[in-house]
């Protein structure tokens, strides 16, 4: 059997206007999975949910083995989160934040932090509501980097950075995944982000989950076929998973296998396969 | 839990020099007066300090931090108690900073001790009444019942005394004998048992302080962020 990290099995969650739908997914432990998704899409519920921070109606979820109801603290300790914006009181300085959450969590690590906090280049004398927002972000991931986590957990963590800034961080995280213990959970809508770092992909749209796999798989999986629109008509309908016509011709995403020879093929990324599945013809 | 505590006196810092200040001015002024109202001051700078969990409440609401601390190794009922304990501290170094002050000024050390007793037990009270509104109902619509729970008991006593005065005093005269039967009797409580009357109200009130914060708990369990 193998070891999962997160275990979504069959979860559903009813808000007003907003149904998380029997969420199904599983992120084995040593691997990073990308949660993709339009903005209300579910993301931040499945994460929520996820840390008890929301209460779900029914289903099971599993983190790092355990039932997410009654996390204990230890495990909590090898939880590290990041969310879309920094949560820390504002009023602090960065030796301050530091402080709290050395006694907060056990296993703390200062040489970690610091260490961050130099790679970074983080200001230790301006307080948090003076930091830019890309700053706050590195703080936060410091932050959760800095206590021997297991699992990162991360909800629209890149979104809002700089290509540069982003793309250190996800060094960092690429970094981290080499212990094959560690394992990460991104959501985002940068989907170029998810590509580059991902083994596992969980696309998730109107709450409910269209696809959940390997990432290489999926985008083996689909192609963009580009041709003329009578050329278009041709193609084996029931196949073709979304299409965008336009004066020079169609574009349309389909099941690569489905695909005749004769047809010029593009490879599907990320964004165009969310892309045609959230805006089915 | 320690350090959402060290993260509220971060957050509390600037009101605490301020209230510092307020406090000693007031409970000098209070020490210095000579007549028994002035004590009535000192009591100033303990209500002021048992509503700091509730602007500590207000800090964590405008960071946002309770969703990002339930994800650190603290429970809820480690978040709630965090909230109960600074009061706890906060009212006690009100009365102790309030005794300090009235030692230094010369007050009369066993009336200030008493009247400081019962201010604490107040202030236990008013968290306990408070905190739980604030966990339902969030600070910024608690505002308005803090208000209503702080004026309530005052309007009340108000009240009652003008309706007494005009009602129960003006018709029925109380015989001469009956009024001073009740001085007697109120010579008679002895200090040792008036002390001992403070201490229950104290002892209650820290009970009524921790029926609270079970209250709390369980609301603050079924909050979602």
């Amino acid at each position: 059997m193998t070891d999962f990290a997160i275990e979504f099995k069959n979860v559903t969650k009813k808000y007003d206007g907003f149904v998380l739908d029997n969420v199904s997914f599983a992120l084995p432990r040593g691997c990073i999975m990308g949660l993709i998704g339009a903005n209300g899409a579910g993301k931040s519920t499945i994460i929520n949910l996820m840390l008890d921070i929301t209460a779900k109606d029914s289903g099971n979820i599993r983190v790092l083995g355990c039932s997410s109801t009654d996390l204990t603290r230890e495990l909590k300790e090898k939880i590290g989160v990041v969310f879309d914006e920094s949560f820390f009181p504002e009023n602090m300085k960065l030796k301050e934040v530091e402080k709290v959450l050395a006694n907060i969590y056990k296993s703390w690590d200062k040489t970690a932090f610091s260490e961050y906090m130099r790679k970074f280049a983080l200001p230790q004398d301006k307080v948090v509501k003076d930091f830019s927002r890309g700053m706050k972000m590195k703080l936060s991931i410091a932050c959760a980097l800095s206590h021997n986590a297991e699992l990162l957990v991360l909800d629209e963590a890149t979104s809002g950075l700089d290509p540069i800034v982003r793309d250190e961080i996800l060094d960092i995280f690429l970094d981290f995944i080499q212990d094959e213990n560690h394992s990460v959970l991104i959501s985002s809508h940068i989907t170029s982000d998810l590509e580059k770092v991902c083994d596992y992909v969980t696309f998730i749209n109107e709450g409910h989950i269209v696809m959940s796999d390997e990432k290489d798989l999926i985008l083996e999986k689909y192609a963009v076929v580009k041709c003329g629109e009578d050329e278009f008509d041709m193609l084996p309908q029931d196949k073709v998973i979304g299409v965008r016509i336009h004066k020079f011709g169609a574009e349309a995403l389909m099941e690569a296998s489905a695909v005749p020879h004769s047809y010029a093929i593009e490879p599907a990324d990320l964004e165009k396969i969310m892309l045609f599945t959230v805006k089915r013809r | 839990m320690k350090g959402l505590i060290i993260k509220d006196f971060y957050n509390l810092r600037k009101q605490i020099v301020l209230y510092l200040i307020i406090g000693v001015l007031y409970s000098v002024i209070g020490a210095a007066s000579t007549d028994t109202g002035g004590t009535s001051f000192t009591g100033f700078i303990m209500i002021l300090s048992a509503m700091m969990p509730i602007t500590a409440v207000s800090y964590d609401e405008r960071a946002k931090w309770d969703k990002y601390g339930l994800t650190m190794p603290v429970s809820r009922k480690d978040t709630v108690a965090a909230k109960y304990i600074l009061g706890l501290i906060f009212t006690v170094s009100g009365a102790v900073v309030s005794l300090i002050t009235g030692f230094i000024f010369g007050a009369d050390m066993e009336e200030y001790l008493m009247v400081i007793a019962v201010i604490a037990g107040v202030c236990f009270l008013y968290l306990s009444v408070l905190l739980p509104i604030v966990y339902k109902m969030g600070t910024e619509k608690a505002r308005f019942i803090m208000i209503a729970v702080i004026l309530l008991p005052v309007v009340l006593i108000m009240a009652g005394a003008s309706y007494f005065k005009k009602s129960t005093l003006s018709v029925i005269k109380v015989p001469e004998s009956d009024v001073l039967n009740l001085q007697e009797k109120a010579a008679a409580v002895t200090p040792s048992g008036l002390t001992a009357g403070f201490l229950i109200f104290i002892a209650v009130s820290i009970v009524i302080l921790y029926i609270s914060y079970r209250i709390s708990v369980s609301i603050y369990s079924r909050k979602e962020f």
